[in-house]
């Protein structure tokens, strides 16, 4: 038996993969790109803040000193109020309600408040587009389904998927060396695009099943829904009693002994229900944590699950670990980050085949170099402008529409391709030079550092990479006749 | 986390010599030698188990699949026949000012809305209306629905794109939804 597809389904497959790709190919490529870039979110959050107190040992003292600090701080209490405690990735302590936030300092008191700079920007902008939060979430979420329709499709449109299997040419031919590293870039990572699509898609629809769900068959009782998936909040009448936060931990070492805790939630505090919730990572496991229950005086109550409850309640807890790259340390989020990038390099190269395929030129060309470019310079003058104390949304937007009506303007994609890779290098240089003049250059922040050396480092390998271009470009345009004299 | 030790490196080097087999096939033999074949994917299916061995399935499983596909990349990237980079060839083509026919803006328009519109109905009420008929766990059949909600939307949305008449894939999914609406609010 063959598996073979006839050629009339390769023929509409291609169509049908055309047509998707074409559809989504600017939104996958930003989403994509910024998804790449998210992956070390945490690394710009340190970066971006370089001066908080950062330390990784805390005492049960320092949480209730926080807890008290925070509560006289804001004007009324929040249902529940979170400690996000200290991991290797991020050695900062921060309290929040959700609307108030501050790091702590090592005496629990309260320190600064996060920024919602360019890192929050960045964020934003792959979770939702900076779309109102449920719509942009839902729209995100549809780009996985598309994914998810981009990889069905291009899997049965490519019957030389054996034949080709390691088939690179590079400088051949535009359209043939563009298709080789769409085709290679795609196929070799297939499950793992399929994996990130799918999360995706599970973490922006999620909503839409639930709304829907719980209307037909829960009485619209949403809550009824998400506690079927994910366990209900244990039931307390108790009065509000003094937090025993020593105890808790304590409790937890002796219930949970592997457990990793990264943050704890306090609900109901200083009323009646009042109990404490600890969130914590266990080894191994891709479930984002395990919620284990205490009373106010540290006794334990229960767990959750979701480490050892239903498979599906795994399942669901454990795609968020999975679609981020938030497990096994820094190498596992570099390797995210490159995996991120070659599926931006599939969605600019499946646009590239398809213009390089056409008989004509228009304007279609210079938009689709002023995007694929343009974002990333954007993304540079976003960073600089929020430096500076300027909206970053509000520059990536100017600065990405320029871009589009210069090369609109210019109508050499060459030309447009090179302006803005050595404004991309210079934009990288000045956000180093912006970050020196507020920082300072003695005794900066070791990730601040090295984020500052790669980012002049590509900020020189672009200027320098547009210099040897641009020469290659001029020698091509001299006649063979004249080289070789 | 990733550590360098013995179980690690074992995994990368069996991953990598697996890739290196596969393509060694691929290259030289012409995908014509079983044996080159056979020890290829199970030099890779090794690194899979010592994945799974060092750092559980869960972390196993991610950690394969990232150093399969980097592995591959690199004998790709070896393979490459480098030359010359030739000028872009876009200026000699002409430059035109495209305008898209009434025809084909209304048939862009009409696939999107279907995709977008009716297989999200479709698709969505399917999903819930199995979960009705579903035996087993409630929590295990939604989180069960609710991937397959997305992937069979993208299942239509590449039946909708691949197909030439509209019609069919129109009307399938309106049935879908109806039939599925029957069986969850009836």
């Amino acid at each position: 038996m063959s598996v073979k597809p006839s050629a009339a389904l390769v023929k509409s497959s291609l169509s049908s993969h055309s047509w998707l790709g074409l559809s989504v190919a600017l939104l996958m490529y930003l989403v994509c790109l910024s998804g790449a870039l998210v992956v070390f979110f945490e690394e710009f959050e340190r970066w971006e803040q370089p001066n908080i107190p950062e330390y990784v040992d805390y005492s049960p003292e320092l949480i209730s000193r926080a807890v008290d600090n925070f509560s006289q701080r804001v004007d009324s209490l929040a249902q529940s109020i979170y400690v996000v405690l200290p991991t290797e990735a991020v050695p900062r302590i921060h309290v929040s309600d959700g609307e108030n936030e501050w790091f702590v300092n090592q005496d629990g008191s309260l320190n600064e408040s996060p920024v919602e700079g360019w890192t929050y920007f960045l964020k934003e902008l792959h979770i939702n587009l900076h779309l109102p939060k449920m719509l942009g979430l839902i729209f995100v979420g549809i780009l996985g389904v598309m994914l998810c329709a981009l990889i069905i499709s291009g899997l049965v449109a490519h019957p030389r998927i054996f034949k080709d299997a390691f088939k690179l040419r590079f400088g051949a031919n535009k359209a043939k060396e563009q298709a080789d590293l769409h085709n290679r870039l795609s196929v070799w990572g297939t499950p793992f695009y399929f994996m990130i699509g799918l999360t995706g898609a599970f973490i922006g629809l999620v909503s839409i099943i639930i709304a829907v769900g719980a209307f037909a068959l829960y009485e619209n009782d949403h809550e009824a829904m998400i506690a079927a998936v994910y366990g209900g909040d244990p039931v307390i009448t108790t009065e509000a009693a003094p937090l025993n936060f020593k105890a808790t931990l304590q409790s937890l070492s002796q219930v949970a002994p592997t457990a990793q805790p990264i943050y704890l939630v306090v609900h109901n505090l200083k009323k009646t229900g009042q109990f404490i919730e600890v969130a914590a990572t266990l080894p191994q496991r891709l479930i984002y944590s395990e919620m284990y229950r205490f009373s106010s005086d540290g006794s334990f109550i229960n767990q959750q699950g979701l480490s050892d409850g239903k498979a599906g309640r795994q399942i669901a807890y454990s795609v968020y670990r999975l679609h981020f790259g938030h497990f096994g340390g820094f190498a596992v989020k570099i390797f995210y980050g490159l995996m991120g990038l070659a599926l931006t390099v599939i969605s600019v190269t499946g646009i590239n085949i398809w213009l390089a395929k056409r008989k004509h030129r228009s304007y279609l060309n210079d938009v689709w170099v002023a995007c694929v470019w343009g974002t990333p310079l954007a993304l540079s003058g976003a960073a600089s402008a929020a430096l500076v104390g300027q909206s970053a949304p509000i520059s990536f937007l100017i600065i990405l529409l320029g871009s589009i009506s210069c090369c609109v303007i210019a109508k050499n994609e060459h030309r447009a391709r090179q302006m803005l890779l050595a404004s991309l290098g210079f934009s990288l240089l000045a956000i180093v030079g912006c970050y020196t003049v507020i920082h300072g250059t003695s005794d900066q922040h070791p990730v601040a550092f090295m984020l500052n050396i790669i980012l002049s480092i590509l900020g020189f390998g672009l200027l320098l990479m547009t210099l040897s271009r641009r020469r290659k470009y001029r020698e091509s345009l001299i006649p063979p006749e004249i080289t070789s004299l | 986390m990733i550590e360098f030790n013995d179980l690690n490196v074992l995994a990368i080097m069996a991953n990598m010599s697996g890739v290196c087999v596969i393509y060694w096939d691929w290259k030289y033999l012409k995908r014509a030698q079983r044996l080159s074949k056979i020890s290829g994917w199970g030099l890779v299916l090794l690194a899979l188990y010592v994945w799974c061995l060092r750092d559980g399935w869960e972390f196993g499983l991610t950690f394969w699949l990232i150093t399969s596909a980097c592995s591959a990349w690199f004998f790709s990237l070896c393979d490459s026949q480098s030359q010359r980079q030739q000028p872009s060839k876009t200026t000699d083509k002409t430059y035109r000012f495209q305008i898209l026919s009434r025809a084909r803006v209304g048939h862009s328009l009409a696939t999107f809305l279907v995709v977008c519109v009716v297989s999200l109905i479709a698709c969505c009420f399917f999903s819930l209306a199995l979960f009705t008929l579903l035996p087993g766990d409630e929590s295990n059949n939604l989180v069960f629905i609710a991937f397959l909600f997305p992937l069979l939307w993208a299942l239509a949305s590449y039946w909708v794109c691949a197909t030439k008449r509209l019609r069919t894939p129109l009307f399938s999914l309106i049935f879908i939804s109806a039939a599925s609406s029957l069986l969850l609010f009836l």
